[in-house]
C-alpha cells in the first residue's frame, strides 16, 4: 500500500464510491466525464435527479479534510461541466444535485462519507 | 381724571371770561377747578427762549406762585413750559390753556407736563372738544383766554414782531396791565419786551412790580430797588419734587426693593415674595414710567 | 412553479407594496434576485438558504429566480429575507395552499432560521393598513411596536419553522393582542424636574411661556450659569402627546433605527442635543439613503442647540426653511423625500467669546469689536424665528441653601396644558395650532389690544427702541401670557411681561 501512487489511490477511491452508489440504488450514468471545461468523477441518477459527484480519497488528514479540497474553483468547474452535460443530453430542466464523496483509506478500515448538495 | 364741562350759563363759568367780546360758549376743564377762584397772572414768551428767559420764567413763576398767585400759560414749548414748572412748586399752582382737545395734547413733548399739572393740583382748560387737534387758527383763540382769565400779563421774551407781541396787544384790549422783563439790547429774543417797555408798558425787575400794580398798592423804596432773588436749580427741584415725587409711593410693590445698588431680577422675586410674572410686569412699567433703569444682566437701579 | 408573496417597502414615512415573485425551475442550481436589490438584499440569498436548511427542510437544488416588483425601484434592507423565503417555500410546495391574500411578510432571517427584528415596523404596518392589507407577519421582537397599529391582524413569528407549520395549518400562531395604548401613557417619573432647580425664576417663567405657546427661545449667560440644566427640563413641562403625535414620533424613531425593542409607543417628547460640529446633512437629514436628521428626530419635541455660535454657519442656515415650513424635503437622484420637523428650538449662547461679559464671577477679556462680531454670528433670519430671550445667571449661594418650596414640573405643566388647549380651541378653524405659528394677518385677528395696551406698546417703542419685528414677537408672546392666565383679551400687563423677554 505504501507504494501506491496518488492516482492509484484516487482510482481506488472512485471504485469504492461507485460500488457504494450502486448499492444505494443509484444508476451510474457516466464515469470520468471529461470536457474542456473540466471533469466530473461520477454522474449518477436517482429517481428523477441527476447527481454530479466529486470523489476525494485520502489516506490521512495531513492536508485537511477531503471535502475541503473541493474548492470554490473546483465547484465552478463542476458546475460548468455539468451544464455542458445537461445541454448535450438535452436535460437542461432536470432536477440536479452536486455531491462530494469522501473516502478515507487507512491500514485497518475504509470510511466513506457522502455529502449531499454542496451547492 | 374726569373732564368737566362748564357752559357759559353755568354759575361756575369764570366771570372775567364771560366779560370779553366773543367768549367761548363752553369750556372743558381737568384738574383742580378751585384755581379759577384764585387771582392769576399770565406769563407768555418765546418758544425758543434763551437761558436768561428760562431763568426769568422759572423764578418769576415760582416766586409769584409762592405769593399765592396762580400762573396761567399755554403749555407751549419754551417760556410757557418753564412758567408752569416754576408755578407748580408753590401753592399758587398753574393753569394751562390749551389750543387743542385733552386727547391731542400739543405740543406732544409736553404730554407728561400736562399730566403732572392736572394730577398735582394744577388745572387745564380748553374750549375744544377732547379729540380736536391743534391748528394754527386755534392759537390766537387760545391766547385770548390766557389774557382774559388773568389780572395781568408778564412778557418774558419774544422775537421782533413775534406772536408774543400780538398776544400782548390783545391783552391791552382787555385792559390788562402788561409787565415786561427787560433784556439785553443785543438779545434777539429781547426785542418784544424791550419794545413794549418803550411803548409805555411796565418794566419789571422783581415780583413786587407786578403784585403791587395788581393790588393797586404803592411799592416801598426797598421793593422798588429789589432785583428778584434767583434760584438756579428750579428745574431740578421740579423733577425731584413733582416728577419723581411719586417715587416714594409708586403703585408698584416691588419698587421699594430697587435702590441705588443694582439688584438682580430673581432677587427681587425672592425679596418681594411676588410671582415672577408680576415682577416682570412691574419692572416694565417702572422702566417705562422712568422710575428705574435696567442695567446689563437683568439688574435694576433707581433712576436719579 | 410560480409563487407571489407580498411585502412592503418604505420611502421616508410612506410605503409601497412590493410583490415577491418566485419562479422555480429544474436545471443547474442557481439563485438570482432581480428588481434592483441593494447589497443587503443580494446577500439575503445565503441567509435564506441557511435558514431553510436549518429549519430541517430539504430544499433540493433548484434554479430559483426572485423578482421584486415593481422592478424599477431600488429595494433596500433586510426585511425582504422572510417574504423571499416564504416565496421559495410556496413555490417548491413545502408550504401548501397558504391563505395569503391581503397579507404581507416582513422580517430578517438569521442563519439558524430565527426571524430577526427590522427597522421601521410601525410605519410599515400603518402604511400597509392604509394600502388595504389585513394581516401582517412580523418578527416577534417587533410585536410591541407593530401592535400599536389597530384594526389589522398582527401575527408575531419567531422562527421560520414555526411559520411554516402555521401556514401549513399544523400549528397556529396566535395573533397578537392589539396594544392597549390608545392614548400616550404617562411618561416615566425619573425625569429631571423643575422642582430641583433653585432660583432662576425668570428663566423658568420664560420656559413656561415658551412651552405654552411653542415659542422658540434663546438662553444667554456665562458658562456654568445653568443654561443646559434648565433647557433639559423643558420637555417635562411640555403638554402630553396626543396619540397621533406619539405615533408619528414612534414611526420616525423606528425608521431611524433607534427604537428600543421593548418600547411600544414613544410617549415622551424627544429632546435632541446635537453637538455643534454636526454637518448639515445630519442636521436636516440626508445621506445616500435619505435618513431623518436631528430636526426630524426632534419632531413634536425640542431641538437644543448648545453654544449656538459654535455651529457652522451653513448648518444654521439650513435650519431656516425647516423652521418656517415645519417640514424638510430632501432630494436625491432616485427620489424626493419629505420628512416632518415640527420642533421647538431652544438655543444657548454665551454673551461674548470668553463667556464672562458683565459677569460678576470673572472678568471679561474680550474687546468690544470681538463681542460685536460674536453677536453678529447669529444671522437675522434665524434670530427672527426666536421670540423669547432670557438671561441666565448662576444662582447665588444663599439661594441654593434656601428651603423654600419650589414648583414641580407637574404643576407648571398643568398651566401649560390649559394654555395649549385654549389655543387649540381658538385656532380650530385655522391652519395653525399654537401662538408661535401666528402670521401677521392672524395676529391682527387674534391679538387685539385695549387702549391701555396700545399706549403701553407705543411707549415701549419709543423708550426701548423696538422694531416692527419686535412688535409682532411681543404680541405673540403676550397672547401666550394671556392664555396662561386664561384671559380672553390681552391686557397691558401681559404686554409688559412680554417686553421683559424681548430679543435684544
Amino acid at each position: 500500500m505504501k507504494n501506491q501512487s496518488k492516482q492509484q489511490t484516487g482510482k481506488k477511491g472512485e471504485q469504492i464510491a461507485t460500488e457504494y452508489l450502486k448499492k444505494q440504488g443509484y444508476k451510474i450514468l457516466e464515469r470520468n466525464y471529461y470536457t474542456n471545461r473540466g471533469e466530473l468523477d461520477i454522474i449518477a441518477k436517482q429517481k428523477k435527479e441527476i447527481i454530479f459527484i466529486e470523489v476525494k480519497t485520502r489516506k490521512n488528514n495531513k492536508y485537511g479534510l477531503p471535502r475541503e479540497a473541493v474548492t470554490k474553483n473546483k465547484q465552478q468547474h463542476m458546475y460548468k461541466t455539468a451544464r455542458l452535460y445537461l445541454y448535450k443530453t438535452h436535460q437542461q430542466n432536470a432536477q440536479t444535485r452536486f455531491d462530494v464523496i469522501e473516502i478515507y483509506i487507512t491500514k485497518n478500515k475504509t470510511i466513506l462519507n457522502h455529502i449531499k448538495q454542496i451547492i | 381724571m374726569e373732564i368737566q364741562k362748564i357752559e357759559i350759563q353755568n354759575k361756575n363759568y369764570p366771570k372775567n371770561l364771560k366779560e370779553i367780546k366773543n367768549p367761548p360758549k363752553k369750556i372743558y376743564t381737568i384738574g383742580n377747578q378751585k384755581l379759577l377762584l384764585n387771582q392769576a397772572i399770565s406769563i407768555i414768551g418765546s418758544r425758543s427762549n434763551t437761558e436768561y428767559g428760562k431763568l426769568m420764567a422759572l423764578n418769576f413763576a415760582k416766586t409769584l406762585s409762592k405769593k399765592g398767585y396762580t400762573i396761567i400759560s399755554g403749555l407751549a414749548k419754551g417760556i410757557d413750559t418753564y412758567s408752569h414748572i416754576g408755578a407748580m412748586l408753590e401753592k399758587g399752582k398753574t393753569i394751562a390753556i390749551l389750543p387743542c382737545g385733552f386727547n391731542q395734547i400739543y405740543p406732544k413733548e409736553n404730554q407728561q407736563l400736562y399730566e403732572e399739572i392736572i394730577t398735582k393740583g394744577g388745572l387745564a382748560i380748553t374750549e375744544y372738544e377732547p379729540n380736536e387737534k391743534a391748528e394754527s387758527e386755534k392759537f390766537p383763540e387760545r391766547n385770548r383766554i390766557v389774557s382774559a382769565l388773568s389780572k395781568g400779563v408778564l412778557i418774558i421774551e419774544g422775537a421782533y414782531r413775534s406772536g408774543t407781541k400780538i398776544t400782548a396787544n390783545h391783552a391791552k384790549t382787555y385792559g390788562k396791565p402788561i409787565f415786561c422783563i427787560p433784556s439785553n439790547i443785543t438779545n434777539n429774543k429781547g426785542r418784544t419786551p424791550n419794545e413794549l417797555i418803550k411803548e409805555g408798558n411796565i418794566i419789571v425787575t422783581n415780583e413786587y412790580d407786578i403784585i403791587n400794580k395788581i393790588q393797586n398798592k404803592k411799592s416801598t423804596k426797598t421793593q422798588k430797588e429789589k432785583i428778584i432773588k434767583i434760584e438756579e436749580n428750579i428745574e431740578d427741584e421740579y423733577i425731584y419734587k413733582i416728577r419723581t415725587k411719586n417715587k416714594t409711593n409708586p403703585k408698584y410693590a416691588i419698587y421699594k426693593h430697587i435702590k441705588e445698588t443694582p439688584i438682580y431680577i430673581n432677587d427681587i422675586v425672592t425679596k418681594s415674595k411676588k410671582d415672577i410674572s408680576e415682577v416682570n410686569y412691574e419692572l416694565t412699567m417702572l422702566i417705562l414710567e422712568g422710575y428705574i433703569e435696567e442695567l446689563e444682566g437683568k439688574t435694576y437701579i433707581r433712576k436719579k | 412553479m410560480l409563487s407571489i408573496v407580498q411585502t412592503i417597502s418604505l420611502i421616508g414615512l410612506s410605503g409601497k407594496l412590493i410583490e415577491v415573485q418566485t419562479d422555480i425551475n429544474g436545471g443547474l442550481p442557481s439563485f438570482e434576485i432581480v428588481g434592483l436589490p441593494d447589497t443587503t438584499v443580494k446577500e439575503s440569498k445565503e441567509r435564506i438558504k441557511s435558514a431553510i436548511k436549518n429549519s430541517n427542510i430539504d430544499l433540493k437544488s433548484k434554479k430559483i429566480l426572485i423578482n421584486l416588483a415593481p422592478a424599477n425601484t431600488k429595494k433596500e434592507g433586510s426585511n425582504y429575507d422572510l417574504p423571499i423565503a416564504i416565496g421559495i417555500l410556496i413555490a417548491t410546495e413545502i408550504i401548501k395552499n397558504p391563505k395569503i391574500e391581503n397579507t404581507i411578510f416582513i422580517g430578517e432571517l438569521a442563519l439558524n432560521g430565527k426571524i430577526n427584528k427590522v427597522k421601521g415596523i410601525l410605519p410599515m404596518c400603518i402604511e400597509a393598513k392604509r394600502l388595504g392589507i389585513k394581516t401582517i407577519y412580523v418578527p416577534k421582537e417587533n410585536e410591541k411596536e407593530a401592535t400599536i397599529t389597530d384594526q389589522i391582524e398582527i401575527i408575531p413569528v419567531q422562527t421560520l419553522k414555526e411559520l411554516i407549520y402555521h401556514l401549513n395549518k399544523i400549528k397556529q400562531i396566535p395573533k397578537s393582542e392589539p396594544s392597549k395604548q390608545k392614548t400616550a401613557q404617562k411618561p416615566q417619573t425619573n425625569n429631571p424636574d423643575f422642582s430641583e432647580v433653585k432660583g432662576q425664576e425668570n428663566v423658568k417663567r420664560a420656559l413656561e411661556i415658551s412651552a405654552a405657546g411653542s415659542h422658540n427661545c434663546i438662553l444667554t449667560g456665562s458658562p456654568g450659569a445653568g443654561k443646559t440644566m434648565l433647557a433639559r427640563r423643558l420637555p417635562t413641562i411640555l403638554p402630553d402627546l396626543t396619540f397621533n403625535e406619539a405615533l408619528e414620533i414612534t414611526k420616525i424613531h423606528s425608521i431611524a433605527g433607534i427604537l428600543e425593542t421593548e418600547t411600544g409607543l414613544i410617549t415622551t417628547r424627544p429632546f435632541r442635543t446635537p453637538h455643534h460640529s454636526i454637518s448639515s446633512a445630519s442636521m436636516i437629514g440626508g445621506g445616500k439613503i435619505p435618513k431623518p436628521g436631528e430636526i426630524t428626530l426632534a419632531h413634536y419635541g425640542v431641538l437644543y442647540l448648545d453654544e449656538l455660535t459654535e455651529f457652522k454657519k451653513q448648518t444654521l442656515e439650513s435650519l431656516r426653511e425647516p423652521l418656517e415650513y415645519r417640514q424638510v424635503t430632501i432630494s436625491r437622484v432616485s427620489a424626493s423625500l419629505t420628512y416632518p420637523c415640527n420642533f421647538m428650538l431652544i438655543a444657548s449662547m454665551n454673551p461674548c467669546p470668553c463667556g464672562y461679559y458683565k459677569s460678576n464671577i470673572k472678568k471679561c477679556t474680550c474687546t468690544q469689536k470681538a463681542i460685536k462680531k460674536y453677536r453678529e454670528k447669529i444671522s437675522g433670519p434665524l434670530l427672527d424665528r426666536i421670540d423669547i430671550q432670557v438671561e441666565v445667571k448662576p444662582v447665588k449661594y444663599q439661594k441654593l441653601q434656601s428651603t423654600q418650596k419650589i414648583e414641580s414640573s407637574q404643576e407648571i405643566k398643568k398651566r401649560v396644558n390649559k394654555a395649549r388647549k385654549i389655543q387649540q380651541n381658538r385656532y380650530k378653524n385655522e391652519t395653525i395650532i399654537c401662538n408661535n405659528e401666528l402670521t401677521p394677518k392672524l395676529i391682527q385677528k387674534y391679538c387685539k389690544l385695549d387702549k391701555q395696551g396700545k399706549e403701553l406698546l407705543k411707549k415701549a417703542f419709543t423708550k426701548l427702541g423696538l422694531t416692527a419685528r419686535g412688535y409682532t414677537r411681543i404680541l405673540k408672546v403676550a397672547r401666550t401670557i394671556a392664555d396662561l392666565e386664561e384671559k380672553q383679551n390681552i391686557e397691558a400687563k401681559h404686554i409688559a411681561e412680554a417686553i421683559q423677554y424681548r430679543i435684544y
